[in-house]
């Protein structure tokens, strides 16, 4: 659609054809109450260069990984490498301006990268099935539990652990809000869900379980023994997981045995090759076990063959969408993120099993050798003693972490995640991630600017530190 | 099963009653006229034995290519058998929807419920009407 504007000539055109002597006329069946009676409060328009100039001001006023800074925050978003590759097929125009390319007769190129996207999903996850994505990890989550309770036989309560990611929960809540469901949250006191309370309340009317593996604090769960509660009470266990995180640990299927673990896997899969970008447009990752697919949302792309017998690829199994089971579908959704998709398959097959599990290796190393470090200075200490992935809570004695964050800010460090905002208890805390990218000057830099117990640094042209609204979780 | 000894429901379901041990019990399908409507079958639904069900509720969804389409009971009772092997076979349905075909069985317990349904003769001059 070309951007071209309504000169008053063509306006006047415009009216004339209709038999309306002006917008006002044209506008009259809208009642005067509900009309803006001035004109938009917007600036003088500027010329291209002053406008290059001006935006050039706006964007130096970000501090991000982008713009330099040094990144230790995690927290479901994450500073891990992209190689230059992902960037150059992704930005081709037949992948970077295609609209909804799914017609099988001319978008087989972008079919068969989809197809390739959910083959290396369901590799990654051990399940069975993959779609070919959703909007994020939070809504794949909930999408997972609307599965759950469709599938479910009438079960109507949902689990949530306490140690999954709090703006997950929120958003399984707020799907949930209007549906005969329960949700039933179990504490996860020391860093990791308290197994006695899971079985306690798992019963034969929980329709799933989920649990996050790395968890939000970083934590490793038990998650073999957490699906065996969830499982023996005939509840599906939905795993939230890090899919760097797959380089070492467990595939979510394959928890308890081979094929005996998660019935639905979700993820975030902005850590597979798409830039961290103020929280979004990201990648919803979700796969599951064949025996769910007519519950599962989304796109599918199936591989089939073309009246000459050659191979080809098309949308599948689309009965289970919206656009045709209407009011029983499982899900509204009816979108997808084909272009980060395309981006972790690039990031995937880029990497191939070594190269993820040398990444995996890589982030537990260096985050290992930080928290370490830090627990030296006698300032800080670990919250929790459950073994970490990547991330780890940070206690600080002094409970000066506003300070600790300010002093980072000064530095070009972004310290890590306030947990305060979500659970005044962790109000000395902060979420410390570890990717990849950080290399030891950075961490020993990190354990010096912390320990200097700056002053507050005042003003300066710096943002405040990041603050986010307290997330109430119902 | 001849379909001109059947009942049918205006939802296109047809019903066979056979009286066992005192109870009577429904054997449930849907007609070779709503089979061939609905063109390509690909997945089938099928009620769970033990459920109770009333008349026109639905009980069961059958999937085509193009659309997803309920089945509703026509008879008010309880689901006492289903064709299992029917959703691995929808073939069977489509070759032979009043024999091997059939979707479930549900005992009776309300027998008013039977008062609304038609006969073949009833139910073709219907569907002579909707063409």
């Amino acid at each position: 659609m070309p951007f071209t504007y309504n000169t008053e000539e063509d306006v006047a055109a415009m009216l004339q054809a209709i038999g309306v002597a002006s917008i006002e006329e044209l506008l009259e069946q809208v009642p005067a109450d509900f009309r803006l009676q001035r004109t938009l409060d917007l600036p003088q328009a500027m010329g291209e260069m002053e406008l290059d100039r001006h935006m050039r001001e706006l964007a130096g006023k970000n501090v991000g990984a982008a713009s330099g800074a040094v990144s230790y925050l995690g927290g479901g978003t994450y500073d891990h490498f992209i190689p230059a590759v992902v960037d150059t097929i992704a930005s081709r125009g037949e992948f970077y301006t295609s609209y909804t390319p799914y017609q099988a007769e001319v978008a087989q190129g972008n079919l068969q990268a989809m197809f390739e996207y959910q083959t290396l999903i369901t590799r990654l996850t051990g399940l069975d099935v993959s779609n070919c994505s959703l909007y994020d990890g939070a809504s794949a989550a909930a999408e997972a539990v609307m599965m759950a309770l469709a599938s479910g036989k009438g079960r109507t309560r949902v689990v949530l652990p306490a140690s999954v990611h709090p703006e997950y929960r929120q958003t399984i809540t707020t799907y949930v809000s209007c549906l005969d469901a329960e949700v039933v949250t179990v504490a996860a006191p020391n860093g990791v869900v308290d197994l006695d309370e899971l079985r306690s309340v798992v019963n034969d009317q929980t329709a799933c379980v989920v649990l996050q593996q790395p968890n939000f604090f970083g934590c490793v769960e038990d998650a073999d023994e957490a699906t065996r509660i969830t499982h023996a009470a005939g509840a599906l266990m939905i795993a939230a997981f890090d899919p760097i995180s797959l380089g070492l640990m467990k595939r979510p299927g394959d928890w308890v045995g081979v094929g005996e673990g998660a019935d639905i896997a979700v993820c975030e899969g902005q850590s597979l090759g798409t830039p961290m970008q103020y929280g979004g447009p990201f990648l919803g990752i979700l796969a599951c076990r064949e025996s769910l697919v007519r519950r599962m949302p989304g796109r599918i792309v199936g591989q089939t063959t073309d009246r000459r017998g050659k191979r080809c690829f098309v949308l599948t199994m689309q009965t289970r969408e919206q656009h045709i089971r209407r009011d029983k579908a499982t899900s509204n959704v009816c979108s997808n993120q084909a272009l980060f998709a395309l981006r972790a398959t690039v990031y995937l097959s880029l990497l191939g099993p070594e190269g993820l599990k040398e990444t995996a290796h890589l982030c537990l190393q260096k985050s290992r050798y930080l928290a370490e470090r830090l627990v030296e200075t006698d300032r800080f200490e670990l919250a929790f003693a459950a073994p970490t992935f990547k991330e780890f809570v940070l206690r600080d004695r002094q409970n000066k972490i506003d300070d600790l964050i300010a002093c980072g800010l000064a530095n070009d460090i972004l310290a890590g995640l306030p947990l305060g905002q979500f659970d005044p208890e962790l109000d000395d805390c902060l979420l410390v991630c570890v990717t990849e990218k950080r290399t030891r000057e950075e961490l020993d830099r990190f354990v010096e600017v912390l320990t200097q117990n700056a002053a507050h640094p005042n003003g300066g042209n710096r943002a405040k530190s990041p603050h986010f609204e307290p997330a109430s979780i119902a | 099963m001849n379909p001109e000894s059947l009942l049918f429901a205006k939802t296109h379901e047809w019903v066979a009653v056979a009286e066992t041990g005192g109870e009577k019990v429904a054997t449930i399908g849907i007609s070779k006229h709503a089979v061939e409507a609905l063109t390509d079958l690909v997945f089938i639904e099928l009620p769970k034995v033990g459920r109770s069900v009333d008349a026109e509720e639905s009980f069961c969804e059958v999937e085509s290519v193009k659309a997803v389409s309920d089945v509703y009971s026509p008879v008010t009772g309880e689901v006492v058998e289903v064709n299992e092997p029917l959703a691995d076979q929808l073939e069977v349905l489509s070759d032979d929807p009043y024999g091997k075909g059939w979707i479930a069985k549900v005992k009776i317990t309300d027998e008013t419920s039977l008062a609304g349904l038609m006969d073949y003769e009833a139910y073709e001059k219907m569907c002579a009407e909707e063409a």
